[in-house]
């Protein structure tokens, strides 16, 4: 990895925090570099005068009253993320249930060790979480004083005795997203207040987790979660709040889509709303096309001798062997829709093919929505869309009526993908928007929480910032020169203090206006999801040409075909073009014989 | 299904909310309930806020809840509507057993209107380390007032007899109030139990 840490010291001690700030919204983000940039980013003292780990070892801290809680949660750690892909492990040979436990071990005393140092601080459930993160990426030694660094100056407000500063985040949340996208707001906070959770502008609980432990409770992998906290930890800590708006509103088209199937009434758009809330909140993260991701064949790879009976997603595992164990245990999991959303996460780390697996799987079983999902998912490249077969090719496969495409309401595409080298032609406006589905990338995230952040900025007046959040937080104290700052003792004394960090106001004005909300919203409407339905339909039907012209390139080139079910398929070419990026879809789809992964 | 036949224009939503302590198996309760599915414990990690799962047929709403302290004042908005409450502990762990009457402080605090409460006794397939004994249990119920249950996530005892008999106890209940809408047709069919979406 290219980045060097030397690169943002703008004299000795100082961060160059702006080019930081452009770093961290890179692909990759700060990349290796992030071991040496953390700590800096955090304070951490580089000439440590506290006695290390190892001395004070002899004059232990009295036990914490949390440590009980503490061993539930660390003993239920390491779920997620792999074991065995951590550089910094040297636990390689043992199995991996040993490492769990290590790891688990380490983590515990890496928690207990700053509480211990912090008695005024107090656990929250999801700060093992964060704990990880660091754990995972810092070396031990600075592991321990950039958790306490974090904990004393970002995370304090959830470490009093109650969560409730973590209502005035959702208030400021909330605000935020009415800002943003008042229909959108609207659209989810009456889908809970009719569930009867909430009768009076509920607050979006759905973030509460993001908030909470800054994404690190739900991200799927390492590289992922570091990369969000890279841009998170060389920004105030407010920026969660923005991070998660802009994730919300970037799941939006993909809810305001699902919104058109459910049916005609009411009823439909709020369950399909309510529904999609989990998959909202684990939506959250997705590829990052950067240097992250290692994608490594096991050394048995390719497995399979011909004709074995092989599944599409157990040669997927065996190319993954980290991500073994989630496909193994998403593989004992029944159909529900969350599941279908974890099962296309758990794609991510290879682009586009495990969407064409699930979506291949889908359409074998007739699953509709699980088609939409791995639809929203998938990248058609231009060639395939080049191709004017589908009018005439759509309907023996669909079995629907055709929908006229809306001629006039297409959007622009997306498309950041190169051009094959003999690309048609260009593809009409009318065929991008059929396939202009949204990809979520890391990226595009930041780069829309960066761009809600200067266009709504903590002191924005609706927000009512000052009003909501007190002058003990640390979402006020917080400050990129480390001298404005509280001392560290400083801010142990907020937290047991525990006053100023909310500000209690009068009857929230916010219920009250949400009744002229409403009428607003109502009067521009949102019903915009039916046309993206159409298109979906349509894109649906032509995928199905493309996955079936894809079976005949294995049947007929022999070679790689495997049986699956009795049908032949591609494997071979299906996964080399897989491991190599998107550049094949053409070939896939027209089985060009001049394409060198079909070969 | 024991429920009360309803038309079929009509779907009754039910919110059931699950506390207890940190780590009584809150959580594989619900799984084990809404998926037939159980993880070990190496596969589970603590709930942060609330999780939330519909079923249909029987129920729809169902709240799950983190057990530790602290999230307990941002719960006091989810107790809002709930008309069942499981109260769960785990067999295994008396102080889980004992910390009940602070959940039940818990919802004589927040929760105003009549609401069905079962006390929930899991992980019983851990019979040697049993340190609750059924009978402590079920007089502590009665005493409270509501009925107690014994099951285990793990090996499926007593998980669907307990929302079972929560859902026929609420909606036999003229008390509680039950959000009852029209819904379109085709809402009114359950889900088909169809095989892993892996499975073909």
């Amino acid at each position: 990895m290219a980045i060097s840490s030397d690169k943002y010291l703008k004299s000795h001690d100082t961060l160059d925090w702006d080019a930081l700030r452009l770093q961290s919204l890179a692909p990759g983000g700060f990349g290796s570099a992030r071991t040496l940039l953390w700590p800096s980013l955090l304070h951490v003292d580089a000439n440590p005068t506290q006695p290390s780990l190892s001395t004070e070892d002899q004059t232990e801290p009295d036990p914490h009253r949390d440590e009980r809680q503490i061993r539930l949660d660390t003993d239920r750690s390491f779920v997620l993320y792999p074991l065995l892909s951590h550089p910094l492990t040297n636990l390689a040979d043992d199995g991996p249930e040993d490492v769990r436990l290590a790891r688990q071990a380490e983590l515990n005393h890496l928690i207990v060790q700053t509480f211990r140092r912090h008695p005024g601080l107090n656990y929250f459930q999801g700060f093992h979480d964060i704990a990880t993160v660091l754990q995972l990426t810092l070396p031990p030694k600075i592991a321990l004083p950039a958790l306490e660094k974090l904990s004393l100056h970002r995370l304090r407000d959830s470490m009093g005795h109650t969560l409730e500063p973590l209502t005035s985040l959702m208030l400021i949340l909330q605000r935020l997203l009415r800002l943003v996208d008042l229909p959108y707001a609207m659209l989810l906070e009456d889908a809970l207040t009719r569930e009867g959770q909430h009768r009076h502008a509920p607050l979006p609980y759905a973030a509460l987790p993001h908030l909470l432990t800054l994404f690190a409770h739900a991200t799927p992998s390492l590289p992922l979660i570091q990369h969000i906290f890279d841009y998170l930890l060389v920004r105030p800590p407010l920026a969660i709040v923005y991070l998660v708006a802009a994730v919300s509103n970037i799941i939006r088209k993909d809810l305001v889509l699902k919104l058109g199937e459910g049916g005609d009434g009411d009823e439909g758009m709020i369950h399909s709303v309510l529904t999609g809330l989990p998959e909202f909140t684990d939506y959250g993260e997705d590829q990052d096309n950067g240097e992250g991701y290692e994608v490594q064949l096991s050394p048995e790879f390719p497995p399979q001798p011909q004709n074995a009976p092989i599944t599409p997603l157990c040669l997927w595992a065996q190319a993954m062997p980290c991500l073994r164990a989630r496909v193994l245990r998403m593989y004992a999991t029944p159909p529900q829709r969350q599941n279908y959303a974890s099962a296309l996460h758990l794609l991510t780390p290879l682009p586009d093919l495990f969407p064409v697996l699930i979506l291949w799987m889908a359409l074998r079983q007739r699953k509709q929505r699980l088609v939409h999902l791995a639809l929203s998912r998938i990248h058609l490249h231009p060639a395939m869309k080049a191709r004017q077969v589908y009018p005439s090719l759509v309907t023996p496969l669909s079995h629907r009526p055709q929908t006229p495409l809306p001629p006039s309401t297409l959007q622009t595409s997306h498309f950041h993908l190169r051009e094959p080298p003999h690309a048609p032609r260009l593809p009409s406006a009318q065929e991008q928007g059929l396939f202009s589905l949204a990809h979520l990338s890391l990226p595009k995230v930041f780069l829309l929480a960066d761009e809600l952040f200067a266009r709504f900025p903590p002191s924005t007046p609706e927000l009512r910032l000052s009003h909501t959040i007190g002058p003990a937080s640390a979402m006020q104290t917080w400050a990129q020169d480390v001298a404005l700052m509280p001392s560290d003792d400083q801010a142990e004394a907020l937290v047991v203090a525990g006053t100023d960090i909310v500000v209690r106001e009068a009857p929230t004005p916010d219920s009250q206006n949400r009744k002229e909300l409403q009428k607003r919203v109502k009067k521009r409407g949102i019903k915009k999801a039916r046309k993206g339905e159409a298109r979906l339909l349509v894109a649906g039907a032509v995928l199905v040409l493309g996955v079936a012209v894809a079976y005949g390139v294995g049947g007929r080139r022999g070679g790689g075909g495997i049986g699956i079910g009795g049908e032949a398929i591609g494997v071979r070419c299906l996964v080399r073009w897989a491991l190599s990026g998107r550049e094949c879809w053409g070939c896939l789809v027209m089985h060009s014989s001049d394409c060198e992964y079909c070969l | 299904m024991p429920m009360p036949m309803q038309t079929f224009s009509q779907e009754l939503h039910v919110k059931i909310l699950m506390i207890g302590n940190s780590s009584v198996g809150k959580s594989s309760l619900l799984m084990r309930w809404s998926e037939n599915q159980w993880l070990p414990e190496d596969e589970t990690s603590a709930t942060i806020g609330v999780e939330v799962r519909r079923r249909k047929l029987d129920v729809r709403g169902e709240n799950d809840t983190a057990g530790e302290e602290q999230f307990r004042t941002m719960q006091s908005a989810h107790y809002r509507g709930a008309q069942g409450i499981m109260l769960v502990y785990d067999a295994s762990c008396r102080q889980s057993f004992d910390e009940l009457t602070r959940w039940f402080k818990e919802i004589d605090r927040y929760v105003t209107g009549p609401v069905v409460k079962v006390i929930v006794g899991n992980k019983v397939d851990k019979e040697f380390q049993r340190q609750v004994p059924a009978a402590e249990a079920a007089v502590f119920a009665e005493k409270m007032g509501c009925r107690f249950i014994e099951t285990s996530a793990k090996t499926t005892v007593g998980v669907r007899k307990t929302f079972r008999d929560m859902v026929e106890r609420i909606v036999g209940n003229p008390e509680l109030r039950i959000v009852s809408k029209p819904s379109p047709p085709q809402a009114s069919f359950a889900r088909p139990r169809a095989p892993s979406f892996l499975n073909y």
